[in-house]
């Protein structure tokens, strides 16, 4: 049996557990719906939880590995999903009044397909409004970050953050258009993983802006992401940018090797701007590279000159996209949005063709830039933010836009990019190493991501 | 920017905003247009074109065998 409490499993020991028959489903399913009992009111990580239908699961998945029929790695595992992944006969909101009572027919493809491997889904998970934005949103209290919880997860999928770092479930999907995965796993501590655009189908999933959106697993460990994203990449003939390239075996890829692996740093990028790095987020990525370079990898400075404009094109793409799918709802019913996320959309208004046009001539050359990067590289390396989580009394989602830096590149380029813990602030809090890799070159990035995290072991260590 | 030009800017997405709400974003809209002057200071090739919806198919990688 397990040495540590269940609700702290790694999804690959609890499937051990699980296979072998020294687990049932219902008794690791009951440990976290009690922790989800005893933690969440102070974290508001769940806005619904769903305990009958999960113990239901968690029976069947138990007869049916009795019987014999053991699905693989996720049969039993419980799960829970930011709340805009549509679920079948279970409210979907996007934590907004405008969604308050919408109940999907069916589920999203990835849903169905966590469903098909065998997961047990605990609940809906709180996120930012419509991904957008900020707290406080229309609906529900805001997650908290529970290394602080003075401090927010990050966002958007604030809720996926704050539930997979205080072990609240085994892993969660959440949603990327400008960093809403890997930055709330950089402020949370935990691995989020963007992978290329195409590769997991987005049908189901409410859209922000349908040409940087992406979806993706979050994890406590790497090897977790690789099991998830498993199960969700693939052809989706209901998602016309979903593409049939073969997916590989992505567990194999988990190898501690990276010797002879090129990794480019974006030295100059890190360092423009008005507003430095803060200090402790900086030696953990530097920490971590100084890792990688004594595991065998061979880490140089490179430069993709025009990523300095990422941020500028992402939010002018982002927003028009963002205000074309709104823009009724805006108008009928401007008072169900709150006030940050109706804020942000309405920016969009002021977005004509011209802007629009010359935000993706931009991205053009910043994805041409990138493509010549990675000609000479495997891999490149940022932070996974400027600072830490900020304090939800320090924080100005309405101020000038702040610390989006780092994120915007993998979005507007499509490529494939993990985000892992690489240490703590003197305050406590996490700070994270990105790695962004080639398209479809998934197993790279996880097998960097993974190299490091067996060596730095910082998996280790839990929230209060 | 005036008041004028602001609410000219929005309702070109038909939101008839009150003076409050207007003011509130005031703030957003100038950030967002020095975005925007940012945006046209690029110098690209008049050859370049808007980036199309990614597609690692028709990407220089594809070309070299993918994968490293």
């Amino acid at each position: 049996m397990a040495d540590k409490e269940l609700y702290y499993l790694t999804i690959p020991e609890a499937a051990l557990l699980l296979e072998s028959k020294q687990l049932s489903p219902v008794e690791l399913t009951q440990a976290f719906l009690d922790r989800i009992e005893a933690v969440d009111g102070g974290l508001n990580s769940y806005v619904t939880v769903l305990a009958d239908s999960a113990i239901e699961e968690a029976r069947a998945a138990e007869s049916a590995i009795a019987a014999g029929e053991y699905r693989g790695p996720l049969h039993g595992i419980p799960i829970a999903l930011k709340d805009l992944y549509d679920t079948a006969g279970v409210r979907t909101t996007a934590q907004s009044k405008v969604l308050e009572h919408r109940v999907p027919s069916q589920d999203a493809t990835v849903v169905a397909r966590l469903k098909a491997a065998g997961t047990v889904l605990l609940g809906k998970l709180a996120m930012h409004e419509f991904a957008l934005g900020g707290p406080p949103t229309s609906l529900f209290e805001p997650a908290r970050n529970p290394w602080n919880t003075d401090h927010i997860p990050g966002g958007s999928s604030s809720g996926s953050g704050a539930a997979v770092a205080a072990g609240l479930c085994m892993g969660s999907l959440g949603s990327d258009t400008g960093g809403s995965i890997r930055g709330p796993a950089s402020a949370c501590g935990i691995v989020g993983l963007k992978p290329t655009y195409g590769r997991v189908s987005r049908a189901g999933v409410l859209p922000l802006s349908w040409s940087l959106d992406h979806v993706g697993p979050m994890t406590w460990t790497v090897e977790d992401s690789a099991y998830m994203l498993q199960a969700i990449a693939g052809h989706d003939p209901a998602d016309p940018t979903c593409r049939s390239t073969p997916v590989p075996d992505y567990a194999a890829s988990l190898v501690e090797d990276v010797r002879g692996l090129r990794i480019g740093v974006l030295r100059s990028y890190i360092n423009h701007g008005d507003e430095p790095m803060d200090p402790d987020t900086l030696a953990a990525f530097d920490a971590a590279l100084d890792a990688l370079a004594a595991m065998g990898a061979e880490i140089e400075e490179i430069e993709i000159p025009s990523a300095v404009y990422g941020d500028a094109a992402n939010s002018v793409i982002m927003l028009s996209e963002a205000f074309a799918y709104h823009r009724a709802n805006l108008q009928s019913q401007p008072e169900n949005y709150g006030e940050i996320v109706r804020a942000r959309f309405s920016t969009g208004a002021l977005v004509t063709s011209s802007d629009y046009v010359q935000a993706q001539r931009v991205r053009s050359r910043i994805r041409r830039e990138t493509a010549a990067a990675l000609q000479r590289v495997d891999l490149v390396a940022l932070p996974g933010s400027r600072s830490p989580a900020p304090s939800f009394e320090g924080f100005e989602p309405l101020g000038r836009w702040k610390g989006e830096g780092f994120m915007s590149l993998a979005n507007e380029t499509g490529l494939p990019t993990i985000c892992a813990p690489c240490g703590f602030t003197s305050t406590g809090l996490p700070a994270g190493l990105q790695l962004m890799g080639r398209p479809d070159d998934e197993p790279t990035v996880l097998r960097a991501a993974y190299a490091y995290q067996q060596r730095a072991k910082w998996y280790a260590r839990r929230p209060e | 920017m005036d008041d004028r030009e602001l609410r000219t800017l929005f309702e070109r997405g038909d939101l008839q905003l009150p003076p409050e709400e207007l003011e509130r974003l005031r703030p957003l809209a100038e950030e967002y247009l020095n975005r925007l002057d940012l945006l046209y200071s690029v110098e690209l090739p008049e050859t370049e074109e808007p980036a199309a919806t990614f597609t690692p198919e028709e990407s220089p990688w594809a070309a070299e065998g993918g994968n490293g």
